[in-house]
């Protein structure tokens, strides 16, 4: 099959992650190609749900501080997404936090891939992209679980 | 990354018309902090803040302006 990361961008990427410090576990919520590929009355395959996986294999691969996890919320994966609270697919979770509380729905194509790649640099090398005054009243104030929630278009 | 207590969702919203149809979407990017608070448009860090803030019922927190005096 035809790689969706074409040579320059791999070159781009590699040269990028070179700058990665800890590892960084992507964790992929979506469907098995076995489970897609059937067609079961009232389910469609959700395409954009085997691209993302594609895309983050790829990924995953030009770095050996990245690693890929995937789940498949119609199988052995259901009981972690329902813990998560994993309400669409594709979703994808940035990083070991337990709570998996960095996650994108959705294709990482267009404007959410450069989004994701800056969330992989954040957390490898623990630089949040807030002022730093503004992360230390985060830390204090914000004493209860919030939840934001951004909509974006991929262009 | 900043609190243990914030999680943060990102929704394309081209995929999940529902979730932007549920939540008004007319502009992005939009954000809405635990379903109550909201802004479009891309906000400096201290507004951001201060929305988390006022959607937990907290009083807002001042910012000396950056690099300011």
């Amino acid at each position: 099959m035809m790689p969706l990361l074409s040579d320059k961008d791999r070159e781009i990427l590699q040269e990028r992650f070179e700058h990665l410090d800890a590892p960084v576990t992507l964790k992929l919520f979506g469907e098995s190609d076995a489970r897609s590929l059937l067609t079961l009355p009232g389910h469609t395959p959700n395409e954009m749900a085997k691209v993302t996986r594609e895309l983050l294999e790829e990924v995953a691969a030009l770095s050996d501080k990245l690693s890929l996890v995937t789940y498949d919320v119609n199988g052995d994966g259901k009981a972690e997404a329902d813990r998560l609270g994993i309400q669409h697919i594709p979703a994808i979770v940035l990083g070991d936090d337990d709570g998996g509380r960095v996650r994108f729905y959705g294709a990482p194509v267009g404007n959410e891939f450069p989004t994701i790649l800056e969330g992989i640099d954040a957390l490898s090398n623990n630089t949040p992209k807030v002022r730093q005054e503004v992360a230390l009243a985060v830390a204090e104030h914000v004493d209860q679980p919030v939840t934001v929630k951004v909509f974006v278009t991929p262009t | 990354m900043a609190s243990p207590n914030v999680t943060a969702e990102v929704f394309e919203v081209q995929e999940f018309p529902e979730a932007a149809r549920q939540y008004q979407v007319m502009g992005v990017p939009k954000t809405i902090i635990n379903d109550t608070s909201e802004f479009v448009g891309a906000v400096p860090d201290e507004v951001f803040l201060n929305a988390i803030l006022q959607a937990i019922g907290k009083p807002a927190v001042e910012f000396m302006p950056p690099g300011g005096a």
